[in-house]
């Protein structure tokens, strides 16, 4: 019987298939695949340069449109004798934006002897016997002639483009119809779509974040995330603990007024560290509490997190700043639940626009969220069931291109809201 | 004096005018001006619409960009005399025809790598149309270059089909008996397991057989891999030396039937695999192993294959995918949404934890939702349970929140 060797595969081998985009390993497994070598070769192609160079030229000739040449040719009459320095080159040829040297002009330089401008016409001018009615005649002759074709280049220039524009059709009738009159408007309501969820992530034991949203209506919902710090212990006990005493205070406070403001959010988290010390926790918690009431937002954040609201027309703001000390680490909050903490939260409150987002996330999600990226696809993304766990499951499953190690390092909570209807109608408000 | 020549205003200078010859027009072998020492090919085509547009589709694929093992034109111009040029880069190595022998899993290695660029090229919506050994370039470490393209099949229908049907000896059944001359998917598919056939085997599939034209076709078109009846040569390891996957995948690849034949994904999985489970004995014969396999190939002598490696294999029910694991002692494995693309929210990230142990499992409850375990026909919930390897050949059924999935334990 002889002895049997396996066979391995060389580093080489495995390295090249990689280059092709698989793995040797992992049949399942791919990678991208790059060769830059056809771009250098492409890159002293010196058929760009002249590319370039037409297409500088083309845009410069695209400048001298017919329209253009109208537009400075009736200013010419009035305006070409005095002229605007400044647009004299403002167009093609840019001033030099260094900073120009001071010469002091030397003593032995004789200063040249300058002659007024004007002075040469002028003197043509009194030439001339401004009583002589012929010449008067002329002079009014050529003005009207001047002022005339100077009208109709502005009539041909604003056929050419002015008029191009569509005139605003009156969206609104100035009589009612007959069928309409005395109808009452149904006012529309706000409502707010929510949705929240929450990850323990690959890298934690526990999951130390705990969420809760109320809805006390289709147009009032309150969003409460709270982050246990790691690090010490009862993280996880004192989110939990915060928000259960958020919950209770709030719909006390509902039941009571029958209505929610920006006040009760303060009272709320006063309440939830009355628990906290009552219980004697160990633990800190962060806390982001966001009421959205109607189209208007009141918040009180304690610690960091984000709360964002990413606009109708995809500009992103965060409306939430953390409680950190410039120049100390980012994982240090100045305020907090817990411990005794006494620092008041920061607040606040913002007017929103039908479609606006908003955001309340953990450190662990809005370290890796992309604002961006997600307002690009507002216009696509509906908030219902499950879209916040589907967005924090893609942040879980981020991997470092390099290393495959998870991106994130901590739970991740997100909460998030869309108002979707109501808005564009002032008698609302 | 050095004649220049200007393509897409890349200046080369010629370095070869002769460089080669290929079925379509003539090579020539270009240093770049702007970056001596850089060697490409221009090749020049006879000019017509057709080759123009297809030449301009495949300059806009950037298939060099994707690896370098793609000898595919970059840049190409109609020189308005009647000739196309294109320009490619220069491939390493030499022709597969021309290249050393080699062992058998080097040569396997080749022919994995092979699979790979044709499912690249695939993915990339074409395929290379003129497989041969004149294609295959060879490096010296056995790196794998595929050059001319100029016979390449588009998947896209706006592209021009290619105006040639590849070269004779490389040609499906399909093609030689005129029942479907232009190339298809499923031709290319026989020229890959043709030049791997080759490459495996290092001979063409009938040599030693009769060579006139009319007897290899009756043999290519009898159906079945003519490895089977062909004549082995004194000290050539048969064909078992390949495994019994791959020889199957050979004989489903010369099939008459097109779409019997494996695609590069099959190939490549079941190169992948035999790449794993090849080994070497004394006398010096190389050969993939399998379950049955008791004696080398090769000398006949009798062998034993360690099983050092134990896999754990997870069937999830009814049809879904199966994944394999290793078994390590003292190393766990977690079964969960974390290591199983594809699972319900139901199952927790962690689920269950399985840790090997002297031939036994320690299965272990961790996520949210209960796990059930099915015993004599009875559904269990588990928190903690050892199980015999052994038990596992008859596969146990779990039930991982409302995931049902078995455990089957193997080599």
């Amino acid at each position: 019987m002889g002895q049997v060797s396996k066979f391995s595969n060389e580093q080489s081998f495995k390295d090249r298939l990689k280059s092709h985009g698989f793995c040797l390993d992992d049949p399942d497994r791919r990678y991208p695949t790059r060769n830059d070598f056809p771009l250098r070769v492409l890159g002293l192609s010196t058929k760009s340069a002249p590319d370039k160079a037409a297409q500088l030229l083309q845009d410069r000739k695209g400048r001298d449109s017919p329209n253009r040449s109208r537009m400075l040719a009736w200013l010419s009459p009035a305006l070409g004798w005095i002229g605007w320095p400044e647009n004299a080159w403002a167009h093609d040829h840019h001033p030099s934006l260094m900073p120009q040297q001071l010469v002091p002009m030397q003593e032995e330089l004789v200063p040249v002897e300058t002659v007024p401008l004007l002075d040469p016409i002028m003197t043509w001018f009194q030439q001339f016997d401004a009583a002589d009615p012929v010449l008067s005649l002329t002079l009014i002759g050529s003005l009207l002639l001047t002022q005339t074709l100077a009208l109709f280049q502005r009539r041909a220039m604003l056929k050419t483009s002015v008029a191009q524009i569509q005139v605003q059709p009156d969206l609104f009738p100035e009589t009612m119809p007959e069928n309409l009159r005395g109808t009452p408007v149904a006012r529309r309501q706000w409502r707010w779509a929510v949705d929240a969820a929450t990850r323990q992530g690959q890298v934690r034991d526990e999951n130390q974040d705990a969420l809760d949203v109320l809805r006390f209506g289709e147009d009032l919902s309150v969003l409460i995330v709270c982050d246990g710090a790691g690090g010490i212990g009862g993280g996880r006990e004192a989110s939990q603990s915060a928000v259960g005493a958020l919950t209770a205070e709030l719909k006390d406070i509902w039941c009571d007024k029958g209505k929610l403001g920006p006040v009760d959010l303060d009272t709320a988290i006063a309440r939830a560290r009355q628990v906290a010390q009552e219980n004697d926790l160990q633990g800190l918690t962060t806390a982001l509490l966001v009421l959205l009431d109607g189209d208007t937002i009141h918040y009180a954040t304690l610690g960091d997190g984000a709360i964002a609201v990413i606009w109708p027309d995809g500009m992103v703001g965060p409306v939430q700043v953390p409680h950190h000390t410039l120049g100390r680490p980012s994982n240090e909050i100045g305020a907090y639940i817990g411990a005794g903490c006494e620092i008041p939260a920061r607040s606040g409150t913002s007017r929103l626009e039908t479609g606006c987002f908003v955001l309340a996330m953990t450190d662990g999600a809005s370290d890796l969220f992309t604002f961006e990226d997600f307002a690009l696809a507002r216009d696509k993304t509906h908030v219902g069931p499950g879209l916040a766990d589907t967005v924090l499951a893609h942040l879980e499953a981020a991997r470092d291109p390099e290393t495959d190690a998870w991106l994130h390092s901590d739970n991740m909570t997100l909460a998030i809201a869309q108002l979707t209807e109501g808005g564009g109608d002032d008698a609302a408000h | 004096m050095t004649q220049r020549i200007d393509i897409a205003g890349i200046r080369t200078r010629v370095i070869d005018p002769q460089f080669g010859a290929g079925g379509q027009g003539q090579a020539m072998l270009v240093e770049l001006e702007d970056q001596p020492g850089t060697r490409m090919v221009i090749k020049e085509l006879p000019a017509n619409s057709a080759t123009l547009a297809r030449l301009k589709w495949l300059c806009q694929q950037n298939l060099s960009q994707l690896t370098a093992a793609f000898a595919a034109p970059i840049v190409c111009e109609d020189t308005g005399n009647g000739a196309i040029l294109h320009l490619a880069p220069l491939a390493d190595g030499v022709a597969q025809d021309e290249d050393i022998g080699r062992a058998l899993p080097h040569n396997l290695q080749i022919c994995l790598e092979l699979v790979c660029l044709l499912q690249l090229l695939e993915e990339n919506g074409l395929a290379h149309g003129d497989l041969a050994p004149s294609n295959l370039f060879i490096g010296a470490d056995g790196s794998v270059s595929l050059i001319d393209f100029d016979g390449f099949l588009p998947f896209d229908l706006q592209v021009p089909p290619p105006d040639t049907i590849g070269q004779r000896p490389m040609l499906a059944p399909e093609q030689r008996n005129g029942s479907h001359p232009a190339p298809t998917r499923e031709s290319c598919y026989y020229q890959a397991a043709m030049m791997m056939s080759m490459v495996a085997r290092g001979h063409y599939v009938t040599d030693g057989m009769p060579s006139e034209p009319a007897a290899v076709d009756q043999v290519l078109c009898n159906g079945g891999w003519p490895e089977h009846i062909r004549p082995l040569d004194p000290g050539e390891p048969p064909v078992v030396v390949l495994g019994d996957e791959l020889v199957a995948l050979f004989d489903r690849a010369f099939s008459l039937n097109p779409s019997d034949r494996p695609n590069y994904d099959e190939w490549r999985r079941a190169l992948t695999r035999a790449l794993h489970n090849c080994w070497v004995h004394d006398c010096g014969d190389a050969f993939v192993a399998d379950a049955n396999t008791l004696a080398c190939p090769g000398c006949g002598a009798a062998i034993t294959i360690s099983k050092a490696t134990r896999e754990l294999k997870i069937q999830l029910l009814p049809g879904g995918p199966r994944f394999g694991v290793e078994l390590k002692d003292r190393t766990p494995i977690v079964l969960g949404r974390s290591t199983m693309p594809g699972l319900p929210s139901t199952v927790s990230s962690r689920h269950l934890e399985i840790l090997p142990f002297n031939g036994k499992l320690l299965l272990r409850h961790v996520g949210s939702n209960p796990t059930l375990i099915e015993q004599n026909g009875q559904w269990y919930q588990l928190n903690e349970i050892w199980l015999d390897q052994a038990n596992l050949k008859g596969a146990v059924q779990l039930q991982l929140a409302d995931q049902k999935l078995a455990l089957v334990s193997g080599t």
